[in-house]
């Protein structure tokens, strides 16, 4: 089924996803209708909960890289690390950008070193598609992914489509995208995706002295190739993404009396991958796959007078054979993965080696009442993995997972139960906390810490035509329990930073830190050619309190810095007949609370606005022209104690809020097709 | 002002119902294409104000569709998918309309078709220009 990849123009739209593995790891999409696509579709048959974000949406967000994607989408908040690097991260479920799990083609990506800034070095023009699974996902996937999975298509090579260009420019900021593609033969295709970006003027709207926004230097170049053979097809691919960035300070580089505080950060990451399926005889889904992965990356960077460097080396293989028992309805799939994974770092000087390995097997049993997703479905996965880490962990981990659909005409009500683990790496996650003076207290040590959690969750989705057009209701409430959970903590005073490692029993089950997530939302073409969508989220997010238990209180909870308890989001998205597109969002994110020390207890609340006019020539390709943070909310002391920078408190590191103000931006993009 | 759109919205929504079958109509136009871009093209054409559903079936050539017939008739929906270049059976587009199709959907193209697998067009490659049009304009009467 997923061979038949056509050629024409087909590969563009609905087949798209039929790129990404020839064992499908996931349970079949829906495949997008474009005709009718509203952006943001919901599977009607995927058993766990789960948002397509197509194309479409892509091109409503402002732009540029992954971790911006995400601008019209409720689920997902990206905010800014630190007020000097520029990283952005996401938050899924309450949680921090590495615990979900990335995945390109449902092949493993990020992790460790990349775990965050990683989400930068994937151009937005060149994903196809992405798909948002919230709570831990399928066991082949590995036993991370304790907020969810985010697993990105990029555009195929299979495809009609022969270029994509894509140029951008916003304040100061310039991007190019190049894709070209070609067929070398009948089985064998394959592209090239250039990108480069340039912040290259020296921005300071709120005048504190320090740079806005980072001076910036990225390339990244990919070279992918797809081979389709009659019972297998196989993908493989070199990447390879150099960043160069340099902030704080606006004198950079410039002569100055006092010495100045900067940061520079250099990183050159190098990946390889190699995807292979077969279709086996004796079986209509009888199929093995292989992935493996390898990436390298070398980091450089100094905050002020702190020094950060790494060096990492991942490698990453999986096996995965797949069929149906007794019927098409009832499928299997097993198989066997490893992870090995070496970091060379110095961070907060001190030494942060580590060499984690993970080997793992696990087995999926799936249920599909009726093909067309009626009734009830239900995944049943497990794993064992052995972890070790050097001097550090040497266990085993049992991760269970149970995901339950059950489809009644316009309802679909999904739950699920799962385990997942995942292991730290302490220097490049809380990397934005080194653009302070703080003193970390690395009290459990500078060793990979392991994290576990139990999440129950569950969803509801109610589709429906009415008055001739689809009506779309979801609502979910995800709840994450940690059993181990890293702690850090800025509370104590203005000078330390507390890192704490911490394990609850199962009878300490009231006392573990938690992660409380629920939503609402709806979207409907409420006037003819104008979809409007709106979405409310609540979340409470935990953390054990270490003031408390440095005085001997060790069961209490408070709720964690930067947090946004309230988010309502509203969004209004006009197609018209001839190539116009108009799109206006705005987000209100409610108050969050800010360390105890140094700073107010909660930060204002505050709404974004932003708008996008696009206008579709028929040969000319597409401009569009658009306004982020129409209201200019700027968070205007984002570094505490600038002036001083070289004193204790100096602190870059906590950011509720935007940073730039009122934004203008635009850009052009162009498909050229095979005549 | 706003308020008023508003409001008007609402009240258009709320007053769907009371539309009934009455000024409802549905129908299927056979409508020429190749693929998927196609499909997104013909789809967007048809959905001219007042058409409430489109679905074009890439296998059957099948264009279903439900509009208000008090606001929009099948000529004008015809018209509309006409000049996005489509040719609908028994309304040929104009060799103009046809040539603002993409490249890669020329569907008239006996080599095109075969690749994707479809019989004859609609539009007869032995038929002439002015062909198409008395075609076209002989049955609408
Ligand atoms: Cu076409």
């Amino acid at each position: 089924m997923i061979l038949a990849v056509a050629f024409g123009c087909t590969v563009n739209t609905a087949l798209g996803q039929s790129d990404s593995s020839s064992i499908q790891l996931f349970e079949t999409l829906d495949q997008v209708n474009i005709g009718s696509d509203p952006g943001i579709s919901l599977s009607k048959k995927a058993i766990i909960t789960q948002e397509l974000i197509s194309e479409v949406e892509l091109r409503k967000a402002a732009c540029c890289d992954l971790s911006e994607s995400f601008e019209t989408n409720a689920s997902i908040s990206a905010s800014f690390t630190d007020a000097v690097t520029g990283t952005r991260q996401i938050r899924l479920l309450g949680l921090e950008g590495p615990y979900a799990l990335y995945t390109k083609g449902n092949l493993t990506t990020m992790g460790g070193l990349a775990s965050v800034m990683g989400l930068g070095f994937i151009p937005g023009a060149w994903i196809q598609s992405i798909q948002l699974t919230k709570g831990p996902g399928s066991v082949v996937n590995g036993a991370g992914a304790i907020s969810g999975q985010i697993n990105y298509e990029l555009r195929p090579s299979f495809t009609e489509q022969i270029g994509h260009v894509n140029l951008f420019a916003g304040p100061g900021r310039f991007e190019q995208n190049l894709i070209y593609t070609w067929h070398q033969s009948k089985k064998w295709s394959s592209n090239i995706m250039v990108h480069g970006r340039q912040q290259l003027f020296r921005w300071d709207g709120n005048k504190d002295g320090y740079l806005d926004t980072p001076l910036s230097r990225h390339f990244f170049v990919q070279n992918a190739w797809k081979f389709n053979g009659k019972n297998s097809e196989g993908q493989l691919g070199i990447k390879f993404s150099s960043a160069d960035n340099i902030g704080g300070s606006t004198l950079y580089g410039k002569e100055t009396l006092a010495p100045i505080w900067s940061h520079e950060l250099q990183t050159d990451r190098y990946e390889l991958w190699a995807k292979r399926g077969y279709f086996l005889k004796g079986g209509i889904n009888r199929s093995i796959g292989t992935q493996f992965s390898a990436n390298y990356q070398d980091l450089d960077s100094y905050f002020g007078e702190r020094l950060f460097t790494a060096k990492e080396l991942r490698t990453y293989g999986n096996l995965i054979f797949q069929d149906n028992i007794i019927d098409t309805r009832r499928s299997i799939k097993v198989g066997a993965d490893f992870n090995l994974h070496n970091v060379e770092q110095e961070m907060w000087g001190s030494n942060g080696d580590y060499d984690a390995s993970t080997f793992g097997i696990y087995g999926e049993y799936s249920y599909v009442a009726s093909p067309d997703g009626e009734g009830l479905s239900m995944i049943l996965g497990q794993r064992l993995d052995h972890l070790n880490i050097t001097d550090n962990v040497d266990k085993f981990f049992y991760v269970p997972r149970l995901h339950i659909k059950y489809n009644s005409g316009a309802w679909s009500l999904r739950s699920q139960a799962s385990r997942s683990y995942r292991y730290t790496t302490l220097g490049a996650e809380y990397m934005g906390y080194m653009a302070n003076n703080r003193v970390f207290n690395l009290s459990s040590g500078s060793a990979p810490a392991v994290e576990s959690a139990w999440t129950l969750g569950t969803s509801g989705a109610f589709t429906k035509d009415i008055a001739f057009k689809e009506l779309q209701i979801t609502g979910d409430v995800f709840l994450t329990k940690f059993d181990r959970k890293m702690t850090l903590d800025l509370d104590q005073d203005t000078e330390t930073a507390l890192f704490y490692n911490r394990s609850w029993t199962m009878n300490e089950w009231e006392d573990q830190p938690y992660s409380l997530s629920a939503q609402f939302g709806g979207q409907y073409e409420l006037l003819h050619r104008t979809l409007f969508k709106f979405a409310y989220r609540y979340q409470k997010v935990t953390q054990l309190n270490l003031t408390a238990f440095n005085q001997g209180i060790d069961n209490e909870l408070e709720e964690v810095i930067l947090n946004v308890p309230h988010l309502l989001y509203g969004g209004i998205s006009y197609t018209g007949t001839k190539g116009l597109g108009i799109e206006l969002n705005a987000t209100y994110n409610s108050s969050q609370r800010l360390p105890n020390v140094g700073y107010d207890d909660r930060s204002p609340a505050f709404t974004m606005l932003g708008g996008q006019v696009s206008k579709e020539f028929r040969r000319r390709g597409q401009v569009y022209l658009g306004l982020q943070n129409a209201l200019n909310v700027r968070q205007l002391n984002p570094i505490l104690g600038g002036d001083l920078p070289f004193e204790d408190r100096f602190d870059a590191s906590v950011v509720w809020g935007p940073i730039m103000g009122r934004q203008v931006y635009m850009g052009w993009r162009y498909d050229l097709r095979k005549p | 002002m706003k308020l008023k759109t508003i409001l008007a919205a609402a009240i258009l929504f709320l007053s769907i119902p009371s539309f009934g079958q009455s000024n409802i109509t549905e129908t299927t136009l056979e409508v020429d294409g190749l693929c998927g871009m196609c499909k997104k093209r013909i789809e967007n054409a048809a959905y001219i104000q007042g058409v409430k559903k489109v679905n074009w079936d890439l296998s059957t050539h099948e264009l279903a569709i439900t509009y208000r017939n008090d606001k929009v008739n099948e000529q004008g929906i015809i018209a509309a998918i006409n000049s996005a270049g489509h040719d609908v059976k028994d309304h040929i587009a104009t060799d103009e309309q046809y040539a603002t199709v993409h490249g890669c959907c020329t569907y008239r193209d006996a080599e095109m078709r075969k690749s994707h697998g479809l019989d004859d067009a609609l539009c007869k490659p032995n038929e002439t220009h002015e062909e198409h049009h008395a075609h076209g304009g002989k049955d609408k009467h």
